[in-house]
């Protein structure tokens, strides 16, 4: 039982982690597009 | 257009509703039509993009970058923090009470008022757009291609109602995979064609050296100016805003979302938008950049607006028209002219001659655009319309002069597809609040699921009909599409109050929140209809939302301690 509760506990960590993860790359994807959006301006300009 | 058009539009339009009604005329489960089928995160994701592109996504984005560039894409910007926000906060509360209606949780939270209030609200403004998403796309397809637009309004409307009826929120997210498919497919098509049609003129770099000369790729503005339209600082605020409401506590949204199999599916459903929304716009205006500069070599005409239509609004024999045509026609001579030496010069990396010739581009540009709108002006004048805009008409005119025979009727079917998935999602989310939070929840109690399920058909029935009148009746009031925006902006804001007030303010009980509401809804009203300060309306979504908040408090505080 105790071992059952513990693994769960285990999954549930590794799972928000890997959500973490997730929402990471995402906004890293957003600033990465605003970054590459801004050079382009400022080369076209 | 031509037959074989004809045969490809019909063909695909035909397809996916036959399509729709087919894999769910089996379905009789109320869950099913009501909330979905427990769809995968891959169908949740193009279902949710689906919802949110309109035809106008398509017709009027484009035009937009032609004629002011493509500083909208910042608008974007707030949107991938929003759906973090929600697949974080919003989505595991909703699928841990099991909702079918958003507005339910309203009443988890606070009382049954405030969940008809919000009902009655999401009632009101999207019964409103259903039919300008029919009516807009409509109305600018009838005009360029000549078909009447009692017929096409009739004709998008029955083939929405009739795979939303059989089928209701399940048929709306099969159909939605099939409809990005072909939206998806046909705007690469034409994103392919712009692109092969420039590079006869000049490389891909230096057709982006002449955008950027003239103004198209002024992507990113830094400014702190609130005037500004459309800033990084507004786009991330303003956009994180109203995404928020729109996604967080739109039923035609979360409806989508909701469909999953689970928590996971619907947040993975959620950051594919995050991630694909913004580059999916930035690629939408690119081809508007790139259809403008391909209007810079090959000649365009004065006026994108329909021949026909610039008839009846005007003389075009008369000596005023002739001249200003004939004046549009000089400058786009002399650009000619400043676009090859720039090109030259750019090709021999000579950088002073190619600062210099780039002013030329600048200013020939300059000239063309006043001559285009004088022109606008003449029209506006004689006809006495108030604002002859013609970016609307930018795209589809690019699509039926310039793509081959076949791949018209397959731009032209994206267009539809993209007003009927939308409308389908506003139709499913309107018959299921009908149905759940009044029908059910308030006149006829503790019947059966065959009979909420025939409820719940009736009312897309219903919702779908009113929008086609509304689309019909629509052609004779003027700026409706303005006014759709308008009306949305005075009630979106109150409605994300709630739900924020709800989320994050544990001590806020249910009386302040409605009393909070009211007073900030007909606070918004009142500001807007008495002009009391000369505001954009988008700002009455921040106001409305603050109003809720500080308010809900300051009367919490007053009436004591909420009760556990």
């Amino acid at each position: 039982m105790e071992l059952d509760k513990e693994n769960a506990s285990q999954d549930e960590n590794e799972d928000s982690k890997g959500w973490t993860i997730l929402y990471g790359i995402v906004v890293g994807a957003l600033a990465g597009q605003i970054v590459f959006y801004a050079w382009l301006t400022s080369v076209f300009e | 257009m031509s037959p074989f058009d004809i045969a490809t539009l019909s063909a695909t339009l035909v397809a996916i509703v036959f399509f729709g009604v087919w894999k769910t005329r089996h379905d009789r489960e109320l869950g099913e039509f009501l909330k979905g089928s427990s769809n995968h995160w891959g169908t949740i994701g193009l279902s949710v993009m689906a919802t949110q592109a309109s035809a106008i996504t398509f017709l009027s984005t484009p035009g937009l970058a032609y004629d002011s560039g493509m500083a909208f894409v910042q608008n974007y910007f707030g949107m991938p923090l929003a759906l973090i926000l929600i697949a974080v906060v919003f989505v595991p509360m909703y699928y841990k009470l099991n909702l079918c209606s958003v507005y339910e949780f309203l009443e988890h939270r606070f009382d049954a008022k405030t969940r008809t209030l919000g009902s009655v609200i999401f009632l009101i403004q999207r019964g409103f757009s259903a039919g300008i998403t029919i009516y807009a796309p409509s109305i600018i397809l009838t005009s360029v291609l000549g078909w009447n637009m009692n017929a096409t309004v009739i004709g998008v409307g029955c083939a929405v109602i009739l795979y939303t009826v059989t089928g209701g929120s399940h048929a709306v997210s099969l159909t939605h995979k099939y409809q990005m498919t072909v939206i998806m497919t046909g705007m690469a098509i034409a994103f392919g064609i712009v692109v092969y049609k420039i590079s006869n003129h000049a490389s891909f770099v230096e057709n982006l050296n002449i955008a950027g000369a003239l103004g198209r790729l002024n992507i990113v503005d830094l400014s702190l100016d609130i005037d500004k339209r459309y800033t990084l600082w507004s786009g991330l605020l303003g956009g994180f805003f109203l995404s928020l409401s729109y996604f967080g506590t739109d039923q035609s949204q979360a409806q989508r979302y909701m469909s999953g199999q689970s928590v996971r599916d619907s947040r993975l459903g959620l950051m594919f938008n995050a991630l694909l929304k913004v580059p999916m716009q930035f690629m939408i205006l690119l081809l508007g950049a790139l259809v403008f500069i391909f209007y810079q070599w090959e000649k365009p005409p004065a006026t994108f607006l329909p021949e026909t239509m610039v008839q009846e609004l005007v003389d075009t024999e008369s000596d005023a028209y002739r001249n200003l045509e004939n004046a549009f026609e000089a400058t786009f001579e002399t650009q000619q002219t400043a676009l090859k030496d720039y090109v030259a010069a750019l090709r021999s990396g000579d950088e002073e001659r190619m600062e210099m010739l780039k002013a030329d581009v600048e200013a020939s540009g300059a000239e063309i655009r006043e001559a285009r709108t004088d022109l606008k002006r003449h029209i506006a004048d004689v006809s006495g319309e108030a604002s002859m805009k013609d970016s609307d008409y930018v795209f589809i005119h690019f699509i039926l002069n310039e793509l081959p025979t076949g791949l018209i009727g397959l731009l032209i079917a994206v267009i539809l597809c993209a007003a009927m998935s939308s409308t389908a999602s506003e139709l499913s989310a309107l018959a299921t609040i009908s149905t759940v939070d009044f029908y059910q929840h308030r006149f006829v109690k503790d019947r059966g699921e065959r009979h909420y399920m025939k409820a719940s058909r009736i009312f897309v029935a219903i919702w779908g009909l009113l929008a086609i009148l509304f689309a019909l009746f629509a052609s004779m009031v003027e700026s409706l599409i303005e006014a759709v925006n308008i009306v949305g902006s005075l009630f979106y804001g109150t409605v994300l109050g709630l739900f924020l007030a709800a989320f994050f303010i544990k001590r806020v009980g249910a009386h302040a929140a409605f009393i909070a509401a009211i007073i900030a809804q007909l606070s918004v009203l009142t500001l807007y209809f008495t002009n009391f300060v000369e505001i954009g309306y988008l700002w009455y979504n921040l106001i409305a939302c603050f109003l809720v908040i500080v308010t809900s408090l300051v009367i919490q505080a007053a009436i004591g301690e909420r009760k556990a």
